[in-house]
């Protein structure tokens, strides 16, 4: 069929101006072919669609970061020069000023007490370790611009485990008189499960595309413990300061 | 000679719609292949764990792990990570049990107490030595690890008319270095997203640094643990999984 209508237009035209039409044709195709690229091109740089410009604004929209800071509050025992408390995060952005995070919060400690500011009695030694979980879910907004773009403030529910455990004894060990020694000791084990409010605020002072680094002051507000039982105040809070590294993709 | 023009304008016709293509890669396939191909270029990872662990500082029993890491990648076979591990394990009880005694049995009551964190830090060389794409997912660790690990456990007993009473506390905070060896497998969620299931074994040297007594962190008086397990100086295996972002 093709042929034939080849044929048929070939009575009317001649060879010379079939290769004209061709070459014509092709010519057309390859402008419509480039023309159209090149203006898809354009257009999404110049004049996205609204699904494009929303990719185009969000994105990144995850971030992943780690965090150092030196805190203090009831899961030091309250009494301590500020514990070394880890986090690690995540967090996905809901619009181009709000993201919502979560986190996770390692404290671990150990100390030696011995009649230390009231803590135990000065003729007394304690020991402790202290091992705290928060959990949190963390609403954070950038919402300022200008001077005060890099400030980010944020709320939300956590979660905290905690357990603990300390013992404590005379200094002067009284002496042995018959097995087995009958060394004055107590110990208080406490491992709770409570609820808690944090807020955060932190302002990033290196921003790069795909990295930020901020400082992050937090703070955690407990209620009762809901779950086990305790010998240590379990309400209370614990707040500290640190620096936070992320990474966004 | 109609026949050689038709093919000739057909043949020109794909080269001119290739070339467009080459330029401007706007076709589909090309998209999808960039797509397909940035689990190559990845040379970042990051990502958190949880393991089941069974090591000295849970008593030889099961115990829980977190962890989180952070990878680079050096080579198409090598990689290199930062891997932090956090652990405790605790134990609280009494029980009631008769001491036998020349003249009477006497009611006493046990408490036993105990609390054991530990801190370790690793820097792991990550080995993909495989070909093929089940194959290079299965990769293998080697590393250094350090360790803050601490316990304070205490017991006491005491009879029920009060005429005897026993208390013990063991408490130790050591540092120690050590090293790793891990098996894992990954399992693509996305070309950036992994799950991945590892194997891994921990074991340690005599601590460098002690506070309290120099004790082995699995010492452990209370009842219905092992005092002794399979490492000299402390260790433990875990097995876990863990999700993996590339980036």
């Amino acid at each position: 069929m093709f042929h034939y209508t080849i044929k048929r237009k070939s009575n009317v035209w001649g060879w010379e101006q079939r290769k004209g039409v061709v070459t014509l044709f092709l010519i057309a195709v390859s402008a419509t072919i480039s023309y159209t690229l090149a203006f898809a091109q354009e257009k999404s740089i110049d004049s996205p669609s609204p699904a494009m410009q929303e990719k185009v604004n969000f994105s990144p929209q995850h971030r992943i970061g780690w965090g150092i800071s030196s805190n203090e509050g009831a899961v030091t025992f309250s009494n301590d020069s500020g514990e070394i408390l880890i986090s690690m995060l995540y967090a996905r952005r809901i619009t181009p000023i709000t993201e919502l995070e979560l986190a996770l919060h390692y404290t671990g400690i150990q100390r030696y007490f011995r009649g230390l500011n009231g803590l135990v009695p000065p003729t007394s030694s304690a020991r402790g370790i202290s091992i705290a979980w928060q959990a949190d879910i963390t609403f954070m907004m950038q919402p300022f611009t200008g001077f005060f773009q890099p400030l980010r403030l944020g709320l939300g529910p956590s979660l905290q485990l905690w357990s603990a455990i300390a013992t404590s004894s005379p200094l002067v060990i009284p002496p042995t008189t018959t097995p087995p020694s009958t060394i004055p000791l107590e110990t208080n084990f406490s491992s709770i499960a409570s609820l808690a409010m944090n807020a955060k605020v932190e302002w990033l002072f290196l921003q790069r595309p795909t990295f930020d680094i901020g400082g992050r002051f937090q703070m955690h507000v407990f209620t009762n413990a809901f779950s086990g039982g305790s010998h240590f105040p379990a309400v209370g809070g614990m707040a500290g300061a640190g620096v936070f590294a992320y990474v966004r993709f | 000679m109609k026949m050689q023009l038709s093919l000739r304008a057909a043949v020109l016709m794909l080269l001119v719609i290739v070339l467009n293509c080459a330029i401007y890669g706007q076709t589909p396939d090309s998209t999808d292949k960039q797509t397909q191909d940035t689990s190559d270029t990845v040379t970042q990872s990051a990502g958190w764990g949880v393991a089941n662990s069974i090591g000295d500082a849970s008593q030889y029993l099961n115990g829980l792990t977190i962890s989180t890491f952070y990878g680079v990648r050096l080579g198409q076979v090598v990689e290199v990570a930062a891997t932090l591990s956090f652990s405790d394990y605790s134990l609280n009880g009494q029980e009631l049990f008769y001491d036998l005694n020349i003249s009477s049995i006497i009611p006493t009551i046990r408490k036993y107490s105990s609390l054991t964190h530990s801190l370790t830090g690793d820097i792991s060389l990550i080995l993909s030595p495989f070909a093929g794409d089940d194959w290079r997912r299965l990769r293998f660790h080697l590393g250094a690890s350090v360790r803050r690990a601490g316990r304070i456990s205490s017991r006491s007993t005491m009879s029920l008319d009060s005429s005897r009473r026993y208390s013990s506390e063991t408490y130790t905070k050591q540092v120690a270095l050590g090293g790793h060896i891990a098996i894992e497998y990954l399992l693509p969620i996305t070309s950036t997203v992994d799950i991945g299931v590892r194997l891994q074994a921990h074991t340690y040297l005599a601590p460098f640094w002690v506070e309290g007594e120099n004790v082995l962190l699995e010492y452990l008086n209370a009842p219905g643990t092992s005092r002794y397990g399979f490492f000299p100086h402390g260790g433990a295996i875990n097995l876990g999984a863990f999700l993996r972002i590339g980036f």
